[in-house]
């Protein structure tokens, strides 16, 4: 279980996150919906330190930290039960696909090379790219990047995956392909917060939808409730630019 | 105008025998500076306090400085100040037996050092901050993100500069005469001092900077094509 409590955040003046709680429980899917500027992205970055958050404190399995004191032991404990996606990908670009994968394991956790290559070539085959494993990312499409980066976070068997808009940098034909991606993993019951502004990729993979503006949540529950039942007005007109 | 082939060739043999001083004069300053400049560009990369306002006015100063004035100055410091502070201490070392090739390396590398650490801190800035990110998402410590993902990545981005650096230093080691070392050009002039044959010194001893420097050029440019076989595209 993954619980976050009262996190704030500001860039100088300007509040980004006032004080949100989320629990997650273990194998859940939650979305993230929210306009530009709502604080979704700071609020993953937060999560994993990316960004230091000015209060509020996180508890990932053993591991409780208040965010503000957070040493950097703290920090690397905290990172290494979570894993990332980006928007933009962000493989190393001196890498192949499968250094990629395994750089966590073999650096990070310490694992034992041939393991950690074994590892990394099933993943990649659970993505669809086993045959790329030695292609390094100029070579690759973005969708087949941000496969490779969905590989990457995997093999670090995480608590939690934090995926940061993972679609937004794609051509629209590449979008399916990773989306698919995502949605198996996400079957294997794998604990995910998901930002993106997919609607219907939403509805179909979410075991809960938070609906967040100005750094609070605005409206959460399970997709039906959000897209069907909606409470809020400001949800409403949010969905309502969306045709699903 | 006659131009007198063999005394060309004369000056040119006399200049190659201090070939070793003016390589000596190039390479070293490099790897100080290389070293020192890598740290400071670090040091103003992460925002260390007070060294990196000190080291960011320590690059003003020396890159605004011209190289001969950072030559004429220390060996004009260590004249004065290094008889003094070898009687303070009681030390047995004088200036008269200080090998002027170390002021002359002391000083080209104050020049190499400003100008290598701007060359490595703008290729650290030119890594993708979100490859950054991605290190340390997936664990890995602030010196194995350096190590694993920033310095593979500056080396080939920082080499055709570095490269640019070692010519320079080469060219500007033939101001060393003022501080008394004898370099290509000076042995050059030396010979040609004999019979005013100044001009067949200077084209032999440019014939020699050529070489040199044009060498220079095809090592590093096959390593680069090498050392780039991964990376192109990489900023695309």
């Amino acid at each position: 279980m993954i619980e976050i409590k009262d996190i704030s955040k500001s860039f100088g003046k300007n509040a980004i996150l006032k004080g949100m709680n989320v629990t997650i429980e273990k194998g859940e899917v939650v979305v993230i919906l929210g306009p530009s500027g709502s604080g979704k992205s700071t609020f993953l970055r937060c999560i994993n330190f990316l960004e230091r958050a000015d209060a509020g404190e996180i508890s990932i399995g053993q591991t409780k930290v208040e965010f503000k004191k957070a040493k950097s032991k703290e920090i690397l404990a905290v990172r290494r039960k979570t894993a990332m996606v980006f928007q933009q990908y962000d493989l190393f670009l001196h890498k192949s696909a499968i250094e990629n994968v395994v750089e966590g394991l073999i650096i990070a956790r310490k694992e034992p090379k041939e393991e950690a290559y074994k590892k990394g070539l099933e993943l990649l085959s659970k993505v669809g790219l086993k045959d790329k494993r030695d292609a390094y990312p100029h070579q690759l499409s973005g969708g087949q990047q941000q496969r490779v980066g969905i590989a990457r976070a995997l093999a670090l068997n995480p608590e939690v995956i934090l995926f940061d808009e993972p679609t937004s940098a794609l051509d629209p034909e590449l979008v399916g392909e990773t989306l698919d991606v995502i949605k198996h993993v996400a079957q294997t019951g794998v604990t995910m917060i998901i930002v993106t502004h997919e609607m219907s990729f939403a509805y179909e993979i979410a075991d809960r939808v938070i609906f967040m503006e100005d750094g609070v949540i605005v409206e959460q529950g399970s997709p039906e409730e959000l897209f069907e039942q909606t409470k809020e007005e400001r949800t409403k007109q949010f969905l309502a630019r969306f045709s699903r | 105008m006659d131009f007198d082939f063999a005394f060309m060739l004369e000056a040119f043999l006399a200049a190659l025998h201090y070939l070793p001083t003016t390589l000596l004069l190039g390479f070293l300053p490099l790897v100080f500076g290389s070293a020192l400049g890598l740290a400071i560009a670090l040091i103003r990369h992460y925002e260390i306090p007070i060294l990196a306002v000190f080291f960011k006015w320590f690059v003003t100063i020396f890159k605004a400085v011209p190289v001969v004035l950072i030559l004429l100055v220390s060996y004009l410091v260590f004249s004065d100040v290094l008889d003094k502070i070898a009687n303070s201490l009681a030390l047995s070392i004088s200036f008269r037996d200080i090998d002027r090739r170390s002021i002359a390396i002391f000083a080209l590398t104050l020049y190499a050092t400003s100008g290598l650490s701007e060359i490595f801190r703008g290729a650290f800035a030119s890594i993708p901050k979100g490859q950054i990110d991605a290190a340390y998402s997936v664990g890995l410590t602030t010196l194995q993100v350096l190590r694993r993902v920033m310095i593979p990545q500056v080396i080939p981005l920082a080499l055709p500069l570095v490269n640019n650096m070692l010519i320079s230093l080469i060219k500007a080691s033939s101001l060393v005469s003022m501080v008394s070392v004898v370099d290509i050009l000076n042995g050059a002039v030396i010979e040609a001092n004999v019979n005013y044959r100044y001009l067949e010194a200077y084209v032999a001893v440019s014939i020699i900077y050529w070489g040199v420097c044009a060498s220079i050029e095809a090592v590093t440019a096959g390593y680069e094509k090498y050392a780039n076989r991964n990376r192109r595209r990489q900023f695309a």
